[in-house]
């Protein structure tokens, strides 16, 4: 019962958030910067987009376990930049998370996607493109862990995810390359931003797959494995 | 007052039948320094694992465990988690968070202190450790020996009563080790800290501990002080090997007085037993290279040339001039350094933490580059050979992280299937071939991973620090296994710092200091030439006797020199 | 640049915040090339010669960003020439340019906030919030460098194997996506060691009744802290009177306006100037200070 009562408390705190703090903080927003509204509102969003998948995790009763499985997906993620670092667009970052979700639910990849960009941004350069980062991969893993079961049973399935992931990120990131940089959306501008950036998402959506086939298997019986030494 | 009492516990893991704890009990008074120790897989980590009670496995467990009169399974309260503080083996692994500040403050956060009392206990703590220095440092900048100073700060934050330590030297060199120890002996003298450790290397800890405890297939052996566990000890070949230096010169005889422990102890023992009528083992015969000084280096060279032409051959692998650094900004590691190693020859380089040893390894063995001077392999530049030729009948190394070696699922897949035990490795792999290589014991997988090295089959091997982590059973192992691939015609380079194992197996050993080779000789000229930086052996009998180096070369001088009288 | 590192975390922040919060989302030109010059002055004395190495970068980038906007923004009333039958306006090239400004700008506070505000600074603003989060983001941090240490051990152990090798691309990157394998493995198990380390030192799940755990805080809001918080404030709300009244507005289309040089917008312009300076001034007045102690010494 009572954990009924938290989880309709933390729900009303996520409608709160969605129904009165984003709309007053847009017409805020659109008042004070007038020329530069919709760069001022896709960041503010996108900020506030993430602050209830985050706050839910403080409130959560998870295992000791699941909080270091976070930190090390996480590490995992950054440290694999560095050691593709060589090959362009070449990154395991979208595989780990995708494969957080599908062992360990929507959640836990939600947390690794937003993180991996956070702290990766600390070697790499932290600035106004951290938020989107955080809820282009973020919302990668929330929605692998939706489709765990088939992505875990599919490999065609999760070969497709990667590609879909991989050009969804390069969407997401250019929407806000182009509203930040005029503020406005002009599809002209967004159609080259998302050519130029063609080859990369190409290399990008394939390391994805190649990432995710490599390991599938092996992360699953890593895990079966920790599970029956450990006893947990 | 006894702190700690184990009544009667036995316990079985889950998935196999027999026992590893087998009815143990005993008891631990306040203050005692106790130092635990057995073969390895004799259930010392799952004796101090069920002490903790946090940490304790999972499976079947009879008996119980008193700690000031409370059962530590019954109170739930937080208080028993801080009064027991356990360090574990491997020092980077312990390491929660990512700058020493907040590590010290972990523990006293989960206590729920406030700031300013954290602020009080973590600021004494780091001045009383020495930590003041390092304190705003990241973690991962600090060195193996300062991990672990932090990993025991931080448990000592807490204000434990009972501090149980793993293992907790294994991983560190000789001198972080003596530090260590010497950093719970005085929390042992100067606080009455209560202090159970678990320790296969005894000679640094039998000195300072009260009572030592024997621990063998699950059972309590033998729970007493370090002078009279000895006689116990000697009766098992194991256990034997593992006893200070003192200790097994004294059991090698018949002496019913008190054993000695120490060093000092021991000096005096033969001073008092033996005669000095011979003093050398006359190891004349068996020709040494003179050391290489810079000044006289002309005037050697001949004697040098012929020395080498006779009784050495032609150089293996061989280092001209050798520079190395790892980025453009940064100091030299290896600064001209020059050395051969000869064919069919055991050449040990020694040296303390962080001196270049372990990268004279890795550019010898071609996966670092220098940056100047020549490195040759029987005579050929080592650039100019092709990788697959290179590691394959010529060259192999075996890395101080062996578990860098396995990238597999199973023993079997890494030796493959069919494997074929090579005639030295005398150890049978068929019991563990199912296993992952990471549920191996330290010894296990050191040998598992030269196994697998092997299977190169190099003319020249290269080993870097072998010893580390492994018992005295398994160095001995080591030992034979080396020699027995030297007898094969196998040329061994190894890194080491640890001197009994040098002095044991090495043709020469070197002095590797500030990225050079400053000295190089027979091991026995080599030890006997140095005053501090040398094995126990010849510090106990330093002006008594000439030129020994081991245990067994102790035994053998005092066997000659024995009073009829005795 | 030790001046502005030892203000508390919150006061750093709100600094950074308020200034590129104002040059990316306020665009009057006197605005963003007093940010820009602002940025560059804290740049140089944070960063020294190193900045040299980046000028080129930021030249470049200059230039793609001011190129862009009349090639495809066609707005704008006067006519300069026609590129390829698209219309190239006067207004359009001119909106470019500022944003160009602008762009480097944020470029340089955010490289300049990378540098003041340390991993540490950051995990404890994000503590305030969520301390779980912060732990968990403090023990990945922990673990990358260590994770990378791992990797080049492997890397250097396989090599020596003959197991991978580094002759052609491919084989480089499969030897690489195997060690990425190994790697999963051996830190996994390793955290279990991590995760031993934190039971035994009094770590438990939420879930135990009476438990909470505190955060130890490393970092002391001064009275410094609170004036300067205070002073950035003030001038926020001086200029933001500024905007507001409409004394320095500028539009950039359809036809871009004139400058506006009165008694009026030298106020907000001036506080802005301040506000932008205030590091580079906090700083040359302690360097002041020091030579001033020395000498009287």
């Amino acid at each position: 019962m009572i954990k009924k009562i938290s989880v309709r408390q933390k729900k009303i705190i996520e409608y709160v958030i969605i129904f009165l703090l984003i709309p007053t903080i847009i017409a805020l927003g659109t008042l004070v910067f007038e020329d530069r509204k919709y760069a001022f509102i896709t960041l503010a969003v996108t900020i506030l987009a993430c602050i209830p998948l985050l706050l839910t995790f403080e409130k959560r009763t998870d295992s000791t376990r699941k909080l270091i499985i976070i930190a090390v997906m996480t590490a995992l993620s950054v440290a694999g930049r560095f050691l593709f670092a060589l090959v362009p667009g070449f990154k395991p970052v979208t595989a780990i998370v995708v494969l957080t979700a599908i062992f360990f639910g929507g959640e836990a990849g939600f947390l690794t996607g937003a993180l991996s960009a956070v702290l990766s941004n600390f070697m790499f350069g932290q600035g106004p493109w951290t938020p989107f980062q955080m809820l282009a991969w973020g919302m990668i893993g929330l929605v692998a862990g939706f489709l765990a079961r088939p992505l875990r049973k599919s490999k065609i399935l999760l070969s497709l995810y990667g590609i879909v992931a991989g050009a969804a990120f390069s969407m997401i990131m250019d929407i806000w390359t182009v509203v930040w940089y005029d503020d406005s959306f002009q599809p002209a501008l967004y159609i080259a931003a998302l050519l130029s950036s063609l080859p990369y998402t190409i290399m990008y959506a394939a390391s994805n797959v190649v990432f995710l086939l490599a390991m599938i298997g092996p992360i699953g019986k890593k895990m079966e494995r920790i599970q029956t030494k450990y006893g947990i | 007052m006894d702190l700690l009492q184990v009544r009667d516990v036995t316990f079985r893991y889950p998935t196999s039948g027999e026992a590893v704890l087998n009815g143990m009990s005993f008891r631990i008074k306040k203050g005692e320094f106790v130092v635990l120790c057995g073969e390895t897989g004799c259930g010392k980590t799952t004796l101090l694992r069920l002490i903790k009670n946090e940490l304790a496995p999972h499976g079947e467990r009879k008996g119980r465990i008193y700690f000031s009169g409370k059962d530590i399974e019954e109170s739930e309260d937080n208080e028993i988690t801080q009064n027991i503080g356990f360090v574990m083996q491997r020092p980077e692994t312990q390491i929660v968070t990512d700058t020493v500040w907040h590590e010290l403050a972990f523990g006293l956060e989960n206590m729920g202190l406030s700031t300013s009392l954290i602020r009080r206990r973590v600021g004494e703590m780091a001045s009383y450790f020495g930590i003041g220095d390092w304190f705003d440092k990241k973690t991962s900048e600090l060195s193996g020996g300062q991990k672990q100073l932090l990993n025991l700060a931080a448990v000592m934050v807490m204000q434990p009563e009972l501090l149980i330590l793993d293992e907790p030297t294994a991983q560190l060199d000789p001198i972080a080790a003596a530090d260590f120890i010497a950093t719970l002996q005085k929390l042992n003298r100067e606080f009455g800290l209560t202090i159970l450790l678990s320790e296969h290397r005894l000679e640094d800890v039998f000195p300072v501990a009260d009572r030592i405890m024997v621990m063998g297939e699950g059972r309590l052996l033998c729970y007493d002080t370090p002078g009279n566990v000895g006689t116990f000890m000697n009766q098992n070949d194991k256990l034997r090997l593992s006893m200070p230096c003192a200790m097994r010169v004294f059991h090698a005889f018949d002496f019913t007085e008190k054993s000695p422990v120490t060093v000092k102890e021991g000096r005096t023992f033969i001073e008092d037993h033996f005669d000095r009528k011979i003093i050398n083992l006359r190891r004349e015969d068996r020709k040494s290279l003179p050391m290489q000084t810079k000044g006289s280096e002309e005037a050697n060279k001949e004697s040098v040339r012929k020395l080498r032409s006779k009784s050495y051959g032609t150089p293996a692998l061989s280092f001209h001039e050798v520079s190395f650094r790892h980025q453009r900004d940064e100091d030299d590691v290896l600064r001209y350094t020059s050395f051969s190693v000869f064919e069919n020859e055991i050449y040990c380089i020694l040296g303390g933490n962080a001196s270049g040893k372990s990268t004279t390894l890795r550019v010898a063995a071609g996966v670092l580059h220098p940056y100047s001077g020549k490195v040759n392999l029987f005579g050929k530049r080592l650039s100019s050979y092709k990788a697959g030729s290179l590691y394959k009948n010529n060259l192999a190394m075996l890395p101080q992280d062996v578990q860098t070696v396995f990238i597999k699922n199973t023993v079997r897949e890494e030796l493959g299937k069919d494997y074929k035990q090579p005639q030295g490795l005398d150890f049978d792999f068929t019991k563990l071939m199912d296993k992952h290589p990471y549920d191996l014991s330290g010894g296990e997988q050191q040998l598992c991973a030269l196994a697998k090295v092997l299977q190169q089959e190099p003319r020249v091997l290269l080993l870097d620090e072998p010893t580390k982590g492994i018992d005295s059973y398994y160095k001995a192992k080591m030992i034979n296994i080396i020699r027995h691939l030297k007898q094969e015609g196998m040329t061994i380079l190894i890194v080491t710092h640890d001197l009994e194992f040098a002095a044991h197996c090495a043709d020469r050993c070197a002095l590797f200091f500030n990225g050079e080779i400053t000295s190089e000789d027979a091991p026995w000229e080599f030890f006997e030439g140095n005053n501090f930086y040398t094995t126990a052996a010849n510090r106990m009998t330093r002006n008594l006797y000439e030129k020994i180096i081991t245990v067994e070369d102790a035994i053998e001088i005092c066997r000659l020199n024995q009073r009829d009288d005795s | 640049m030790n001046t502005f590192k030892r203000f508390h975390p919150v006061t750093i922040v709100v600094y950074f915040f308020v200034v590129t919060g104002f040059t990316m989302f306020y665009n009057q030109p006197v605005f963003l090339v007093i940010s820009c010059i602002g940025a560059l002055i804290f740049s140089i004395l944070l960063l020294g010669r190193e900045l040299i190495a980046s000028i080129p970068f930021y030249f470049l980038f200059f230039l793609g960003a001011a190129v862009i906007n009349p090639l495809f923004n066609h707005n704008g009333t006067t006519i300069l020439f026609f590129l390829n039958g698209q219309v190239i306006t006067k207004e359009a090239v001119i909106y470019g340019f500022f944003m160009a400004i602008m762009l480097i700008a944020v470029l340089m506070w955010f490289r300049a906030l990378s540098i003041l505000m340390s991993s540490d600074k950051w995990l404890f603003l994000f503590g305030t919030v969520t301390p779980r989060l912060a732990l968990v983001m403090s023990m990945a941090l922990r673990y990358i460098p260590l994770f990378r240490m791992q990797v080049q051990k492997i890397q250097q152990t396989q090599k020596a194997m003959g197991a991978i090798n580094e002759d052609s691309y491919l084989s480089k990157g499969a030897g690489s996506l195997q060690i990425f394998s190994v790697m999963v493995t051996w830190s996994l198990e390793n955290a279990i060691d991590t995760a031993d380390s934190m039971r035994a030192r009094g770590f438990v799940d939420h879930h135990k009744k009476n438990y909470k755990r505190s955060r130890f805080v490393n970092y002391k809001f001064r009275r410094s802290d609170g004036l300067l918080i205070f002073l950035v404030i003030l001038l926020t709300g001086i200029l933001s009177a500024g905007i507001l009244k409409g004394a320095i507005s500028y539009s950039y289309y359809p036809t871009a306006s004139k400058l506006l040089f009165s008694k009026e917008s030298i106020i907000p312009y001036a506080a802005y100037g301040i506000l932008v300076l205030l590091p580079a001034i906090l700083e040359i007045k302690e360097r002041i200070q020091w030579i001033y102690y020395k000498s009287g010494m």
